[in-house]
């Protein structure tokens, strides 16, 4: 996601909205996903609802079987007594096979569900107690005759099968409790979870809702700010292409002030000349004095605009940074500004390297050098020009001293100014830009100059460059 | 009309220049039959015996001394047209120009340009350097044919 580094008050709000964007989606999964697992588990629970109810059906069955199979066992065994007729008996013990096998059913219905298990095992005891009750009768006919066994049974009832009617009663009743709890049950989970539908899925969707919001509205925002970006840089481009511009306007500028004014100073200082050659000796000497001042006045004019045009050039042109040696630079800028001529002491210290342009370092040793000679020069065999220098932490210190005229540190704010002199033509030629120049060049390195002076004892200046490279 | 052969083709729209150059060209006995032309169109006219000076007799000056900034056609185009014709490619030509501009080197160099000065300020300076250039390219020089 682009970020702009100007844009610290949206950068701040983008932070927490994330986490909230992230928080909401991941919520509004998270509850989805317990939906669906609740909804597994839910219908799990259905099937295992209606596996009990099919259990129930083949339980009840078993139980109307049973009901049956004791009603015609009784049947056959009232027939017999009424009758006597052995063919009763079969009947009723053919029942009683069959009651059997219903009881087996009734027990595999049951199974898996002790309560109820025990209830349905009573309801087979009860059949298998009633079946040896009748056999008991049966047999009590063959021995002692109809009428005893027939008075035995139907006055006292002890062959009827009505115990077992009242075990399948409590059976049925018990049932019937169970399945109306389930039931209660099912409704009630069946109205959590259409709640859990209902309100979960709101819940989900209401969420995701925020969280597309949210994103949409982020979205937006980045647009914003992408369309602001781009005129912030279509605005940079048109304000570098201005100053390209006028950069070109001030070369072309530059161009017409040193061609077209100085075409007349020598126009002024040629003519000054030719009067004095063709016509000197026919002028009185101030006369002649007179032309001199204009050929003097016209020549520092040419060299005013030399030196001001250099200085325009300096803040146009871009850095070319190498590793410099400053011993070897100071020595050769020493021989150029006429050092082997003059009657100073120069002494060179050990000079830490520079990294800098080494043209425009070469113009500051010059200037600094040149104006050392100048101002020492009276001087004469007793003029020392010392440089010296030290690496001080991230920067290289180089020192310029002379034992010349020195100035009045008063002014001494004036002394890097652009036509700034510290002495008259009289005293010291110059046009006062050679330490402006030396200013700007040591500032566009990022470094500083300074000086420190007493008059009549000398000068001390100190530049200060960083050592490392830095843009 | 002067029926010398012409010595020196000086092409400056300064009056005061083209003075103090023929004087010390004059005065140093360098040369005494200097032609002056105005500016550029003038001097492709002398050159090429063209329009004013269509009838002017035959023969090519032994050296062009050239100013750079002119009306009408510049300094540049004039050497341009010099050195893309047979007839004025082999004449010695040198730029002499008020300012040092990087551009106007390169340009003048680009075109074949045989020697590029800048006027001093200083007259004495200036006179110097007329008469080192006129004295260099009239007598050591040699040119073909």
């Amino acid at each position: 996601m682009p970020q702009s580094s100007g844009h610290s008050g949206s950068e701040s709000s983008v932070g927490p909205s994330r986490a909230w964007l992230v928080g909401s989606f991941v919520a509004a999964l998270l509850l989805l996903a317990g939906i669906a697992l609740y909804g597994v588990r839910q219908n799990q629970r259905t099937q295992e609802a209606r596996a009990y109810a099919a259990a129930a059906l083949r339980m009840e069955q078993a139980m109307l079987d049973m009901e049956n199979v004791s009603t015609l066992m009784e049947v056959h065994q009232r027939g017999f007594l009424v009758t006597g007729d052995a063919y009763a008996l079969r009947l009723r013990d053919a029942q009683y096979r069959e009651g059997v096998r219903k009881a087996a059913a009734l027990r595999a219905a049951v199974a898996g569900n002790p309560a109820i298990a025990e209830l349905a095992a009573r309801v087979v005891e009860a059949f298998d107690e009633r079946y040896r009750r009748m056999r008991e009768f049966s047999d009590i006919a063959k021995a002692e005759g109809l009428e005893p066994a027939r008075r035995g049974f139907l006055l006292r009832g002890q062959g009827s099968v009505d115990p077992v009617m009242a075990h399948l009663e409590e059976l049925r009743q018990h049932q019937a409790r169970v399945l109306s709890g389930r039931e209660a049950d099912a409704d009630r989970e069946a109205g959590l979870f259409r709640d859990l539908l209902l309100y979960g899925n709101g819940f989900a969707l209401l969420l995701l809702v925020a969280a597309m919001a949210m994103l949409l509205r982020q979205l937006l925002r980045n647009e914003r700010l992408r369309a602001s970006l781009a005129q912030a840089s279509r605005q940079e481009a048109e304000r570098a292409a201005e100053l390209e511009r006028s950069n070109r306007e001030l070369e072309a500028f530059s161009y017409t002030i040193s061609h077209d004014l100085r075409a007349p100073l020598r126009h002024l200082d040629g003519y000054a000349r030719i009067l004095q050659e063709d016509a000197g000796e026919q002028l009185a000497p101030e006369l002649r004095a007179y032309l001199d001042t204009i050929s003097d006045s016209s020549r520092r004019m040419g060299m005013l605009i030399d030196d001001l045009l250099a200085f325009s050039r300096l803040g146009r042109k871009p850095l070319s940074k190498a590793t410099v040696d400053i011993g070897d630079l100071t020595r050769r800028a020493y021989a150029e500004v006429g050092g082997a001529a003059s009657e100073a002491a120069f002494a060179v210290g050990e000079l830490p390297e520079a990294h800098a342009d080494p043209v425009l370092l070469r113009q500051v040793w010059v200037n600094l050098l040149s104006n050392a000679l100048k101002y020492s020069a009276p001087k004469g065999a007793d003029a020392r020009i010392e440089v010296s220098g030290e690496r001080q932490g991230a920067v290289n210190v180089y020192r310029f001293r002379d034992n010349g005229v020195g100035f009045d540190m008063r002014y001494a704010d004036k002394l890097f100014g652009v036509f700034q002199r510290m002495h008259s033509h009289e005293e010291f030629e110059g046009t006062g830009v050679g330490l402006a120049i030396v200013r700007q060049i040591v500032e566009r390195h990022g470094g500083r100059v300074h000086a420190d002076a007493e008059p009549g004892r000398g000068a001390t200046f100190t530049l200060e460059l960083p050592a490392e490279e830095t843009e | 009309m002067n029926y010398q052969q012409v010595e020196i083709l000086l092409v400056e729209d300064s009056k005061a220049d083209a003075d103090m150059t023929m004087r010390t060209l004059r005065k140093r006995g360098i040369a005494n039959n200097v032609e002056w032309v105005k500016n550029g169109v003038e001097a492709v006219e002398y050159l090429f015996r063209e329009g004013a000076f269509a009838e002017r007799p035959a023969g090519a000056p032994k050296l062009v001394l050239l100013d750079l900034k002119m009306p009408l056609m510049d300094g540049l185009q004039v050497l341009e047209r010099m050195k893309a014709d047979p007839r004025t490619q082999s004449i010695p030509v040198v730029m002499m120009t008020s300012s040092r501009e990087e551009g106007d080197l390169l340009a003048s160099y680009r075109l074949g340009v045989n020697s590029y000065v800048v006027k001093p300020v200083d007259f004495r300076d200036f006179a110097e350097m007329v008469s080192e250039v006129g004295m260099y390219w009239m007598l050591s020089n040699q040119v073909p044919g």
